[in-house]
Formats: structure tokens, C-alpha cells, sequence
């Protein structure tokens, strides 16, 4: 079900995420979130920036659908959650910012408890999990429990469940955090595989430079509002910049706004 | 008049917290440093505490005794011909002697704070042999007490004082073995030095129970010196804060695990173990998205000290029921209700597999429908509940079986098979339900 539901939507044209007016946070009096309306189209990898605070993890828990919008509305795969959990659900493959692992299974069987949830293809699945033991240098750790690995080594299992879901959606919260530079090099590779095959990547992350180098549009989050969102000329008209790298077009974004909410009308 | 109660309080509680931290500030203090831990872990438990007693589980805990008691009674007024006296003593009397505790309270961030006072710590941990070395030496009179009626039965010719002073000699012996165990740098070795020590105790004992007292004793203080010459040789630790940590959070998580069958408990990371011989398990789970959660559940209750621990109760119910059985006792009826004492048991404890994975978030992530959770965690207890009783059973029932009471050897596991297919998964599911609403 899983596998057709990626198919239609990678030969249709509409977007992986959408989202519409979201507004959110956790109490209601007080939202984290105003007004986010963005999407993520088939095929592209969309930055998510800002500082710490800014709003960026609350958006993706609301994308998750761990957090209920007090207004506005979350798309994926042209589905909200509530019309269809499992559409819904297997469309997304989520790597959390600091991994969230089992203690009690090996990285091959958390990699099999995944396949065996995103409904991954038996007959496929083992070819697939030693293609990612490999390419991530885990084949040595792939009995290990999560005790044993260290901070990176947890991270990249996070991502390689991510990989094996293979779904038309991923969202990478700061994906990059004690990866060692082999790891780094993996996944932007794979990142740039599965845009290449028609996946839509949500990413957030700090640093900037690999932001700019890999994502075809970016989203500044600032204050729980969009600040600017484009491609690289559209974040630079929104810091009054003709020229420069998102790096700087970044840095002015935040701190002349930084009592207010950028483009929106201040707090 | 309130205002002055406030201004009290509030100085007795600043007082409180100036001398909690005083044994970090001014200068290090290990006594007050080991009370104030004590007495903060008390606290910690206090409310869950309430909890517990208002279940009535002390009152089912005190009907038990009283049932065990008598049936304990009848079993010595009848004893069978042939029944194994020494080996029931042994394994009444050698968990208290050979499990040698440590309750250090000894956290994490101490490999931090409290490293650089390593030579300062022996007074501390004087405590902690105090606290936990009187707690398991009562038990273990209380072992000898309750043992003592049917060894009289038996071929020992030992008095009550020799053996109440070989018993405490032997603990005191254990308490020094299982510290030098810590200390050992090497796991496997931390291990084989362990099933060592376990193995010559049972010895000790089964000698001590059988023979006159001075070739036991004898014998024991040859086991003595042997241990002494094998502590000697793996490398050890001067103080092994990672193999206390660990313990002392191992501990930890053993009160919160049992409080947690009453009420919500902060949840803590398990303990895992690999136990290889079983991996064979998971692999039988069909590769299928439907099986997501018994696949998940079942390395769960394999590798999660919920398994261990089944393990063991079924290991020494096939022990204890055997002994029944063979003996055709209350006419081969007295092995069942044992059986049934046991079965409730495993059934208690299988039960606490419930509380695992209930706040992962992976539950929310994955693609599959909520009740599939619930359906899982049910099926996964049922099979494991018939495994183990009717494993736990078959010993036994097989020596009735010989014996010619074939009725009673077929009674006690049709009524488990039966409990375990019809009345538990609607009891389980109904417990998971409601733990999900409550939350």
C-alpha cells in the first residue's frame, strides 16, 4: 500500500508537504507558531533555518502530527492526517534530532522493525540493508545494541531506517550533529539520490554552508514566523542584499529583526 | 501567627538544603553524603509507596504467606519418603547466602565529582556493606528458621547455633566474594568468578545440611581458601565506580519496574541482555508489516531483564515441581497447587511487559493502526504465558505421569492452556486500554 501510495505521488505534481496557515505551540493562548504557509515539492530538498527557539523543531512536530494545529492545516502526500493515518503516516520518514533508539535491539533488527512497519517489500529488504550497512561503515556495529554506539553511530542508524522506508517524503531535523565526516558525505550523497528519484526532503540545520550547497529553496524561521523563504535570491531580497551567501543573508535576517517577526508584522 | 509557621518552615527547609549540600562544599564528608542519598531515594519512593499499599498487594503478599505457610506445614507433618531434604534446603537457603546487594547510590555525574575523592571512600561504602550486608544476613536466618523444621527430617546432625553460625560465616564470605567480583575489570570473567562462587556456596551447604558439622566446616574453609586464590588472580579495579553505577541503577530500576504494576513511575532506559541462545526467536517472526509489534515485543521480553527473570522462575519451578511430583504429594494434587502459586507469578510479572514502548514515539510514527499495538502486546503475552507454565509443568507432570496419576499430571496445565487462550488477552488488552485512556 505504502510502495503504490509513492508511486501516485511522484508521477502527480503535487507537493509532498503542504502546509497552510499553520498556526501552533503547545498552549493555545500562546502560539509558537503563526501563519507558516510553505510547501515541499516532489524531487527538491528544502532547507529549514533559524536559531535556536525559533520554531523549527514545533514545525516539524506539528508536520509529524505529534502536536494538533490550534489553526491552519498540514498536507502530505496530498492527505491530512486525520482522513488517512497510514497514508499519512507511511509517507513520512522521520530522522529525529538526537536519536531515539530501542535499547533492546541490534541496528539490524532496528533496521528489520522498520522494514517490517513501512511495509517494505521482504524479497527487497535484505538487499537494501546491507547496501545501507555499507555505504553508513555499520556492517562492523550492525549486531551492536544502542549502549554500545556512540553518539554518531546513533545517528546514522536513525538515518538509515529513514533511508530503508524509502518514503515520498523525509524530514531531517539537524541531521548532521557528531556525524564524522564518512557519515556526512553518505547522506548528503543519499539525499541528493533519493531528490534525484522523485523524494521531497524537508532538512533543517545549523550549518549553513552545506544548507546553501544542497537545497534548492530555503525557509528562514525566525521568532515562530517565516522570515523569508526561496531560492537564495529571494532570501537575499528579504535582507536587502543584491549579493552574498545565504550565511549573511541569514545573519542580517535574525539580528535586524530581532525583536519581531521579519516580513510578518512584528510581534 | 502563620506568618511565623512560614518563616520557620521556610528557614528549616533553607537549613535542610545548606546541609545537603554541605557535604559537597565545605569539606567531604562520606557519612552525611551516604545518609542524605539514603534518605533522598526514600523520598523518591514515599508516594509511590502509598500507591502500592493501597492496592491490597500487601494483603494478597500476606494471604500467600499464610498458604505457603501451611502448605509448608502439611508438606513437613507428611513429608514423602524420598523427598530430596538437602536440595530443598540448598535452594531455600542459597538465595539470601550467595545474592550479595550493594546499595551505593552511586550516580553517573560522580565519575565527575566524586572521583577525586576515591581514597576517601571506604568509609562510604562501610556503609553500604552495613546497610545491605545486615539486610541479606536477616534474610538468611530467616531462610535457616524456616528450613530448620524440615531439616530435622533430614540426615544432618548439626545443631540450630552451629548452624546459624556456619550460615552467618558463609554470608559474610559471599558478601567478600561478590565485592571482589566488582571489582574485576573483565565482565566475562566478573561472570565465570559469580557461577563460581554460586556453585561451591550449593556445595558448602548441600555439606553443611547433610554431613557432621566439623567435615562441613572443614570443607568450607578448603572452599574458602581456594576463593581467596582465585580472587587473586584476574585484574581488578581499586574501586569500580562504572560496575556500582551500573548496579545501583540496575537496583533502582528494579523498585521502579515492580512500583510501576501499580501506578505511572518516571520511566527509566532497561537493562539489556543479549542471551544469543534465544536469538533464534525473532528470526521465526514472519517479515511482515502486521507482525511490526510481536516482532518488537518479543525482543523486548527476550532481551529486557522481564525475560531473565521468567527465565529463572521457570527454571526453578520445573525444579520445585519435579521434587512434588515425584513425590506424589497430597496424592499428586499438591504439585498443582504449587503450580497454580507459580503460574500467578509468571502471570504477574509477564504482565509488566505492558509498560514497555507505551511513550515511544516510533508508536506515532509508524504507519500502522493504533489498535495494532495493543493486539500485539496481547498475543505476544499469551504465547509466552503458555510457553512458560507449560514448560514449568512438564517435569513434573511427567514424573506424576510415571507414578500413574495421569488426572493429576493433565489438570494443572489444561486450566494454565485454558486461562492463557480465553481469559488472559481480554485482561491484558483491557489493562493496555485503559493505561492509554489514563494517559
Amino acid at each position: 500500500m505504502n510502495q503504490d501510495s509513492k508511486h501516485m505521488n511522484r508521477t502527480g505534481q503535487g507537493p509532498a508537504l503542504e502546509v497552510t496557515e499553520l498556526v501552533g505551540g503547545y498552549s493555545p493562548r500562546r502560539p509558537v507558531l503563526h501563519n507558516l504557509t510553505f510547501d515541499v515539492r516532489p524531487g527538491e530538498i528544502v532547507g529549514l533555518i533559524g536559531l535556536n527557539g525559533a520554531g523549527k523543531s514545533t514545525a516539524i512536530k506539528h508536520i509529524l502530527g505529534l502536536m494538533q494545529p490550534h489553526s491552519g492545516e498540514v498536507k502530505v502526500n496530498g492527505t491530512k492526517l486525520d482522513a488517512d493515518p497510514e497514508r499519512y503516516r507511511g509517507s513520512i520518514a522521520y530522522v529525529p534530532e538526537s536519536p531515539v533508539l530501542f535499547d533492546e535491539l541490534t541496528v539490524d533488527e532496528h533496521l528489520r522493525l522498520t522494514g517490517m512497519a513501512y511495509g517494505v517489500e521482504a524479497n527487497a529488504f535484505n538487499g537494501r540493508m546491507e547496501q545501507l550497512l555499507d555505504e553508513f561503515h555499520m556492517r562492523a556495529k550492525r549486531s551492536a545494541f544502542a549502549e554500545h554506539l556512540s553518539k554518531g553511530m546513533k545517528q546514522k542508524v536513525m538515518i538509515m531506517n529513514a533511508l530503508l522506508a524509502d518514503p515520498p517524503l523525509f524530514i531531517i531535523d539537524e541531521p548532521f550533529l557528531g556525524l564524522d565526516p564518512l557519515g556526512i558525505r553518505s547522506l548528503l550523497d543519499r539525499l541528493v539520490e533519493v531528490k534525484n528519484a522523485g523524494a521531497a526532503v524537508l532538512m533543517s540545520s545549523h550549518i549553513l554552508s552545506t544548507v546553501e550547497t544542497y537545497c534548492d529553496r530555503y525557509i528562514v524561521l525566525h521568532h515562530g514566523r517565516i522570515a523569508a523563504q526561496g531560492k537564495l535570491d529571494d532570501v537575499l531580497r528579504a535582507a536587502d542584499m543584491t549579493s552574498g551567501s545565504l550565511d549573511e543573508a541569514f545573519f542580517r535576517l535574525v539580528s535586524e529583526t530581532a525583536g519581531g517577526g521579519g516580513m510578518s508584522n512584528g510581534r | 501567627m502563620a506568618d511565623r509557621t512560614e518563616r520557620t518552615t521556610t528557614g528549616s527547609s533553607h537549613r535542610d538544603r545548606e546541609r545537603e549540600m554541605q557535604p559537597y562544599v565545605n569539606r567531604f564528608e562520606p557519612d552525611r553524603l551516604w545518609s542524605t542519598r539514603a534518605a533522598a531515594f526514600r523520598g523518591e519512593l514515599k508516594p509511590y509507596v502509598g500507591y502500592m499499599a493501597q492496592s491490597g498487594f500487601p494483603g494478597v503478599m500476606l494471604l500467600m504467606l499464610i498458604v505457603a505457610t501451611i502448605g509448608y506445614a502439611a508438606l513437613v507433618r507428611n513429608l514423602p519418603p524420598h523427598f530430596p531434604v538437602t536440595a530443598f534446603g540448598v535452594v531455600l537457603v542459597i538465595g539470601f547466602t550467595c545474592w550479595s546487594p550493594l546499595r551505593t547510590w552511586l550516580k553517573p555525574a560522580d565519575t565527575v565529582f566524586l572521583l577525586p575523592r576515591e581514597m576517601e571512600m571506604h568509609q562510604y561504602l562501610r556503609r553500604s556493606f552495613r546497610y545491605t550486608g545486615i539486610a541479606t544476613l536477616i534474610g538468611v536466618w530467616f531462610t535457616l528458621l524456616a528450613y530448620w523444621p524440615m531439616y530435622k527430617l533430614g540426615e544432618g546432625t548439626a545443631n540450630a547455633f552451629v548452624l546459624l553460625l556456619a550460615l552467618t560465616a558463609l554470608k559474610a564470605g559471599n558478601i567478600a566474594g561478590a565485592w571482589q567480583e566488582r571489582r574485576t575489570a573483565e565482565a566475562g570473567m566478573r561472570r565465570s568468578l559469580r557461577f563460581i562462587r554460586w556453585a561451591l556456596t550449593a556445595v558448602t551447604l548441600a555439606a553443611l545440611f547433610r554431613f557432621a558439622p566439623w567435615k562441613a566446616v572443614l570443607f568450607g574453609l578448603l572452599v574458602a581458601a581456594l576463593m581467596a586464590a582465585v580472587y587473586r588472580l584476574p585484574r581488578k579495579h581499586a574501586l569500580p565506580w562504572d560496575t556500582l553505577i551500573r548496579e545501583e541503577g540496575r537496583t533502582r530500576r528494579r523498585y521502579y519496574r515492580f512500583l510501576a504494576l501499580f501506578i505511572d513511575v518516571p520511566t527509566q532506559a532497561p537493562r539489556i541482555a543479549r542471551r544469543g541462545y534465544a536469538g533464534w526467536i525473532g528470526k521465526t517472526i514472519r517479515f511482515a508489516q502486521s507482525e511490526t509489534y510481536v516482532y518488537l515485543y518479543t525482543m523486548t521480553l527476550l532481551r529486557t531483564e522481564l525475560g531473565g527473570m521468567l527465565i529463572r522462575l521457570t527454571l526453578l519451578g520445573m525444579l520445585v515441581l519435579y521434587w512434588f511430583g515425584d513425590a506424589v504429594w497430597l496424592d499428586g494434587w499438591g504439585a498443582s497447587i504449587v503450580f497454580v502459586l507459580l503460574a500467578g507469578i509468571i502471570g504477574l510479572q509477564l504482565g509488566s511487559l505492558r509498560q514497555s514502548h507505551k511513550y515511544a514515539v516510533w508508536g506515532h510514527l509508524y504507519p500502522l493502526p493504533a489498535q495494532r499495538r495493543i493486539d500485539s502486546l496481547a498475543s505476544v503475552d499469551r504465547i509466552a504465558y503458555i510457553i512458560c507454565t507449560i514448560l514449568m509443568w512438564l517435569p513434573g507432570g511427567i514424573a506424576l505421569a510415571v507414578h500413574g496419576s495421569v488426572l493429576q499430571a493433565l489438570a494443572a496445565p489444561a486450566a494454565a492452556l485454558l486461562y492463557g487462550v480465553l481469559r488472559r488477552p481480554s485482561a491484558v488488552r483491557r489493562k493496555a486500554l485503559k493505561d492509554d485512556e489514563e494517559d
